[in-house]
């Protein structure tokens, strides 16, 4: 734990040089020649950065005292490759949805999850799916105008039958 | 006055104005309970169909849906971790929590009473004393409002308990969010990347609930033995007593007090005071260590707090034609699609439809309570379901609740984004709550400085040394140095 | 879910019950176009001046197009997600876009190109005006130039948002006059209102539709108009012409589709919508916005000369203000 806790401050402490430097780069106006808009984030940057190594400092303080008790195994055990699959699923859910359309995609993204969490019973597992899709499709696109992603190509076709 | 009183009596009174404020409540109360669905937009929805309706039939309808929807978005806030409306994200901290025990009915119930009791104790103080508070409020100008941020934002601070570095890290990060975007004072894109993706900046709402519900789904999907707890645990239909609510009459008085006046204040509303009310709710308690565990102080302060602001937003808006949130801004279409101006003229020559109003606001509150019992004993079985199912459905209305508010599919990614930070906060013990009260505040915090700055010249001093604004920083100060100095016999945690 | 469902069913049921007739059940014309819902998209809030304008002119639109119309709101980053999101539909006249003088200054801060857009037609012109408190010294705009000129750099200004037509009109104004002011940018409109009612900041920008109520009320004074000749509604308010600033500007509202729509297409639009904008409906919101004191139709050819000279007038403006050199 110790360790990744300062992998975490050290993550911290690079996005927040990064983005310092990012920073430096907005541009500013000669009409707003003072607090800028770089002004607040490089303050908060700042603070930031000394936060985390403070926290690191600590971290690194506390492993020295705890590395004879316990070791760390970095273990690929089954939860953290279901954890990854959860995570690609869900990528791959928004990366397809702009070209498949919200309600072609969204029944097969549901039962795929569900069976991914330990869902075992066919008939929930569809009929819930496609309810809450048609559910949501009604409501939002006909009753309150939200317009869900449709598709491309001949999802476009189906999703317009739709709405 | 007891003639306008009787007027608007006559007006409110009549079976088809009571359906009409009936519907207008549970519409709202639905609206805000679907995730990406709220008040808001179901107010610019009905306008063009108030057209048919009479002044007073129109507005009751509007301001009902209004009162509804911000009860309604404490429901899937209370239920799934997903906030139904911007108004209930502060309710998600200890709302959910409370209904993982299996109290949600519990939850369910003190989220309506005290959205009730905020709803009325506002709309009392509005029909009392509205133009003098409008007249008050404008006073307050950008120091002030700094000042009141500031002070929302030491809550971070007794929040942290001994994890202090940590809560100011998460809340740091969370005003570093904020900043994303064009820069209001000056146009500029900041943190943008050169793209357009990041133009609009960071929605509070996707980054809440992939903090929250996608975060805690992605454990879920880690773990997966916890499902089986959900099931043995006991689900409890009890509603909370009427003494367990009367021993938080304090609290639920200084909330409602807080609502009112931060939803009279312009470019403020109700989501800023449910959280100012909960973070006062910590400074005064007895037992800061406890919020975020599931305590009904947890969900009474920003329940009472948001529904005082609906009152409070309307102020400004019938006295003055300011409205004092995005839905009051909405209902001026109601009032002009009958051509009528809300302002001080309207409340000269038309005080009985503005008492009309007023007791209008005044039923829908009443009403509330009753939808929202019925709701809250409902609502809690959805704890039965088992999570295989409900976590899929949860993060479809996640993503739906984040894609709606904007219809911007980056919101999406936000989402996402904010939901693998919430697993690793979780993990590494970084509290989420302060990353979230730094985003739903950094706007305000840094452009009041910023520009209450420009408009003193950059003088510090003139900035600083104003009495009101004066009197809460130094309680501010006060209340950080005290819980630096208190010890904390337990280390508050997320989850 | 017995609970949701339940509610959803009463939702979905109030929503149909005031939405029949309206909106479903209409046959489409038979015409090639339009044969399904039209999308309308307003890069502001619900209920703004635009969004309000963008509603009241499209209630007429359904019955004579005889399709759904859906207006949605896609805010944030000037207008830039709103005509990302347009410009990746298809240019085929089913997504109609509320064109603002935003999209140019976009185009001159390079965040996005108003020639990917094609014009449909403007439909109003708006006022701007300069207010003042009723407690303010200031009783005429020759006071207002008189103490800045005396205290350069002090006198505030406010409207909404950086770097907006709001900001371009009263720089402008400043440079006319020889005066120096500071402009305090708000991000909602009655901010700027209350900030100024508050006293914290001396004079206002704004159209006078929405603070109509707190003119009427003496709350707050108008000193100029920008317009070409007074307004009946304010006949001791002089415009800036007569005081020898030759400035006309104000908000115009329009609309416009993707480039590449079919002539066709945008000229029957432009059409409808000419006859919607006679319509009763939207004629009683325009006079209750003082939206009708400016003629401000212009055709889609008209509306597309005036884009041009309006971009050429920003960049002028912004390049004298110094916006465009980098520090």
């Amino acid at each position: 734990m110790l360790k990744g806790e300062i992998i975490i401050s050290g993550v911290i402490f690079g996005g927040s040089l990064f983005l310092f430097f990012e920073a430096k780069k907005f541009e500013g106006h000669d009409v707003y020649a003072k607090l800028g808009p770089a002004y607040w984030p490089e303050l908060l940057l700042i603070c930031l950065m000394v936060l985390s190594a403070w926290v690191a400092v600590d971290a690194f303080r506390e492993r020295k005292k705890a590395e004879s008790e316990k070791k760390e195994g970095a273990t690929f055990d089954r939860g953290k490759v279901r954890l990854l699959t959860a995570i690609g699923f869900i990528v791959l859910y928004f990366l397809l949805i702009k070209m498949i359309g919200f309600i072609t995609l969204t029944p097969f993204f549901l039962i795929a999850f569900m069976y991914l969490l330990g869902e075992r019973k066919k008939g929930w597992m569809i009929g819930i799916s496609f309810g809450i899709t048609a559910l949501i499709v009604y409501v939002f696109t006909k009753a309150m105008y939200v317009p869900l992603p449709r598709g491309t190509g001949i999802f476009l076709t189906f999703s317009q039958f739709f709405y | 006055m007891l003639e306008v009183w009787l007027g608007a009596i006559q007006n409110i009174f009549n079976p088809f104005t009571l359906l009409i404020i009936w519907g207008g409540v549970l519409l709202g109360v639905t609206l805000g309970s679907v995730p990406g669905l709220n008040s808001t937009m179901g107010t610019a929805l009905l306008i063009p169909f108030t057209f048919a309706m009479s002044p007073i039939n129109g507005l009751a309808l509007l301001s009902a849906v209004y009162c509804g929807g911000t009860y309604g978005g404490s429901i899937s806030a209370i239920l799934f971790n997903v906030p139904g409306a911007p108004e209930a994200s502060a309710t998600v901290f200890d709302g959910y929590e409370m209904a993982k025990k299996g109290r949600a009915a519990q939850a369910l119930g003190y989220a309506v009473i005290c959205s009730c009791l905020g709803g009325i104790f506002s709309v009392v103080i509005m029909t009392l004393i509205s133009p003098f508070l409008a007249k008050i409020a404008l006073t307050f100008s950008q120091p002030e409002y700094f000042a009141l941020a500031i002070t929302a934002l030491t809550l971070i601070a007794s929040l942290g308990g001994k994890g202090l570095k940590k809560a100011m890290i998460a809340g740091l990060f969370g005003l570093l969010m904020a900043t994303v975007g064009i820069d209001p004072m000056t146009g500029d894109p900041r943190f943008t990347f050169g793209g357009k993706a990041l133009i609009g900046g960071i929605n509070f709402i996707p980054a809440i609930i992939g903090a929250f519900a996608v975060g805690e789904i992605l454990a879920r999907s880690e773990s997966r033995i916890e499902q089986k707890e959900v099931f043995l645990s006991k689900i409890s239909t009890k509603l909370p007593k009427i003494k367990e609510i009367i021993k938080m009459k304090w609290l639920v008085l200084r909330s409602a007090l807080i609502g009112t006046w931060i939803g009279i204040l312009p470019g403020v509303g109700a989501t800023t005071a449910a959280f100012v009310g909960y973070a006062e709710a910590v400074r005064w308690s007895k037992h800061p260590e406890k919020f975020g565990t599931g305590i009904p102080e947890g969900i009474a302060a920003p329940e009472t707090a948001n529904n005082a602001a609906t009152g409070g937003a309307m102020v400004p808006l019938l006295t003055l034609g300011i409205p004092g949130s995005a839905t009051t801004a909405v209902i001026i279409g109601g009032f002009l699609v009958h051509g009528l101006q809300p302002g001080p003229m309207l409340f000269i020559n038309q005080p009985k439809l503005m008492y009309s109003i007023f007791l209008a606001m005044l039923l829908a509150n009443t009403l509330m309570l009753f939808a929202g019992l019925g709701v809250a004993k409902v609502f809690s079985n959805f704890r039965r379901i088992r999570y295989s199912i409900l976590g899929p459905c949860i993060f479809i209305f996640a993503a739906i609740g984040s894609y709606g508010i904007r219809n911007d599919p980056t919101d999406l990614w936000i989402m996402f984004f904010f939901g693998v930070i919430g697993y690793f906060m979780k993990k590494y013990n970084y509290p989420i709550a302060p990353m979230i009260i730094g985003l739903v505040l950094g706007n305000l915090t840094e452009i009041s400085l910023r520009r209450g700055m420009r408009m003193v010249d950059y003088d510090l001093s003139a900035f600083l040394f104003r009495p009101i604004a004066g009197i809460i920083l130094i309680i501010a100060v006060i209340s950080i140095l005290y819980s630096i100095i208190r010890k904390k016999p337990k280390v508050l945690e997320e989850d | 879910m017995k609970g949701k469902v339940i509610f959803t069913v009463l939702l979905v049921s109030l929503l149909t019950l005031s939405l029949a007739g309206f909106v479903f059940g209409q046959a489409p014309k038979p015409k090639d176009y339009p044969t399904r819902a039209i999308e309308v998209v307003v890069q502001y809030g619900a209920g703004g001046g635009s969004d309000i304008f963008v509603r009241s002119l499209m209630m007429p639109a359904r019955s004579v197009l005889k399709v759904p119309i859906n207006v949605t709101n896609l805010t944030g980053g000037a207008g830039v997600k709103a005509s990302t999101y347009v410009l990746s539909q298809p240019a085929d006249g089913y997504t109609i876009y509320n064109f603002s003088p935003e999209q140019l200054i976009n185009t001159i801060f390079g965040r996005e190109n108003y020639k990917d857009f094609a014009p449909l037609c403007m439909v109003q012109q708006d006022q701007s005006i300069f207010y003042v408190r009723a407690e303010s010294p200031f009783k005429t705009i020759q006071d207002v130039i008189k103490y800045a000129k005396e205290n350069p750099g002090k006198l505030q200004f406010t409207g909404t948002t950086a770097a907006s037509p709001d900001e371009v009109i009263i720089m402008l104004f400043a440079k006319k006059a020889g005066i120096k002011v500071k402009y305090i940018p708000f991000d909602a409109a009655p901010e700027t209102h209350a900030a100024v009612l508050g006293g914290h900041i001396d004079i206002l920008h704004e159209e006078p539709g929405v603070i109509m109520s707190l003119i009427e009320s003496k709350k707050l004074r108008p000193l100029i108009v920008f317009t070409e000749k007074r307004l009946d509604k304010f006949p001791d308010v002089p415009t800036a012409r007569e005081l020898g600033y030759d400035i006309t500007m104000g908000r115009w509202r329009g609309l416009s589709v993707k480039k590449g729509t079919p002539q066709e297409i945008i000229n029957y639009l432009a059409d409808v919508f000419k006859k919607c904008s006679q319509d009763p409906s939207y004629k009683a919101i325009e006079k209750a916005n003082l939206l009708d004191l400016r003629p401000g139709w212009k055709n889609p050819e008209e509306f597309g000369k005036f884009w041009d000279e309006e971009y050429m007038r920003y960049k002028e403006i912004f390049e004298e203000l110094g916006y465009l050199k980098k520090k």
